[in-house]
């Protein structure tokens, strides 16, 4: 076996998810058999949630009920207000629950090394059945749109979608721009408001770049994890990998917080008119 | 699909809503199966909690206000029987001077018709000796006129009219 073959049959962990079953056109990627069960897992979890709800808590509800309301005490010092909090909440911490879900699934022992060998333009691959939902970008990429979509629909109920426009496209400042010099002899509207004007265009890149680093930062992390501990095992299978085991247990939860903070950061941003945003 | 990022992270649209799919299932699931009963039952707890203490405040201040007025009530209670006690004591001595007033009144005028009935009776009794004395004298008189009577029999009447007018003296 040449290095490359080295490298993509053992340690070597495809950037991509790799294909497991083929439905037609639809073909099922171990990333999404783990996404279906962590889906799973928050089933059987919210079930069990709801099962043992009473008035007078008692164990599971203790802790339950002590991360709720943790979380939304996290939340409402970035929100500033409990009613807000619970406007975002429905996205935000089932967000926060499926990627830490995802990324601690991807840590268990068989996700990545219980697979099968395929062979693909004449090399040996080795395809596992598991692998962390967030270690493919379908997942993330699809997930930070969804997030970005739903901020810009939370501005345009919030702010109205004129206002909300503007922000992007500020056709209010050229428009003004006749107004100031006739009514009010303001002349410098004529350099500062198409300044102004292409700052504001420039907002429409920052919601690309939000996407992309979004779904960049998560994707890549998970990645990278899965990697170290595939190289440390590789290295010297006992004791070793287990540091970073912990490690990664702790980055998937940083991870998960992250992206579910930076959406609620966003979410309230986009809340706030444009000047009170700044 | 001949974008190399495409082709480098199979980016497949079909993949990104099944995943979205995904997260779906997950908000819809957690959203009616889990925050929204618990944040629910965490609502209704704290109410019934600050209902309990609003109604323990309630019944804290009640129970202040009655005993405030049971004080009261005694007190009124006290000044009322004190009130009652001092015009009962008024009334007494009122009562026992008025009686006393009437008693010497009476007894004095029992007296004065105690004195007038004696008074009465020894003019009576004055005149009823007088009366007897000059009868006697009549008497004696004619006996010694008539000659029945020796020294020694006068002298006998003459003791006896006088020890009977000394007794009816003494009636």
């Amino acid at each position: 076996m040449g290095e490359a073959n080295i490298q993509q049959t053992h340690q070597g962990m495809s950037i991509a998810a790799e294909p497991i079953y083929q439905i037609k056109d639809f073909t099922i990627v171990n990333s999404l058999l783990t996404a279906w069960l962590a889906v799973l897992v928050i089933v059987v979890l919210a079930i069990s949630i709801r099962s043992k709800i009473a008035l007078v808590p008692q164990g599971f509800q203790n802790l339950m009920e002590a991360v709720l309301e943790g979380a939304l005490n996290f939340a409402d010092s970035i929100t500033g207000s409990r009613e807000k909090t619970l406007k975002f909440a429905p996205i935000v911490l089932p967000l926060f629950l499926f990627i830490l879900i995802n990324n601690w699934l991807g840590i268990l022992p068989g996700v990545g090394s219980i697979g099968f060998w395929s062979q693909e333009d004449g090399v040996t691959l080795f395809v596992p059945f598991f692998r962390s939902g967030m270690a493919d970008l379908n997942m993330t990429l699809a997930l930070a749109i969804m997030v970005v979509v739903a901020t810009h629909i939370v501005g345009i109920v919030w702010t109205g979608a004129w206002k909300h426009i503007n922000r992007f496209i500020p056709i209010n400042l050229i428009l003004e721009i006749p107004r100031k010099i006739f009514k009010e002899r303001d002349f410098t509207v004529l350099f500062v408001n198409p300044i102004k004007f292409f700052v504001g265009l420039v907002e429409v890149v920052g919601e690309l770049a939000k996407t992309a680093s979004l779904s960049l930062r998560l994707f890549g992390n998970v990645l990278a994890g899965e990697i170290l501990l595939g190289v440390m095992a590789s290295i010297f299978a006992y004791f070793t990998p287990i540091p970073f085991l912990f490690l990664e247990l702790f980055v998937g939860l940083i991870q998960a917080l992250i992206f579910s903070i930076l959406t609620l950061v966003f979410l309230n941003m986009m809340s706030h008119g444009h000047e009170e945003a700044h | 699909m001949n974008n190399p990022i495409v082709e480098t992270f199979h980016l497949d649209w079909r993949l990104m809503l099944a995943q979205l799919i995904n997260f779906g299932i997950v908000v819809l699931v957690l959203w009616f199966f889990a925050l929204k009963p618990l944040s629910k039952k965490m609502q209704e707890r704290a109410r019934m909690i600050e209902k309990g203490l609003a109604d323990a405040k309630e019944s804290a201040e009640r129970l202040a206000e009655a005993e405030k007025e049971r004080k009261e009530i005694i007190q009124e209670a006290r000044r009322q029987a004190q009130k009652i006690l001092v015009e009962m004591d008024q009334n007494a001595n009122q009562e026992r001077g008025q009686i006393l007033a009437k008693a010497e009144i009476e007894a004095e005028r029992l007296s004065e018709e105690g004195k007038k009935q004696i008074e009465t009776e020894k003019k009576q009794t004055i005149q009823q000796i007088k009366k007897e004395v000059a009868d006697l004298v009549a008497l004696a008189t004619q006996k010694v006129l008539s000659g029945e009577v020796t020294e020694k029999i006068d002298a006998e009447v003459i003791q006896k009219a006088l020890q009977e007018a000394e007794r009816e003296l003494k009636k």
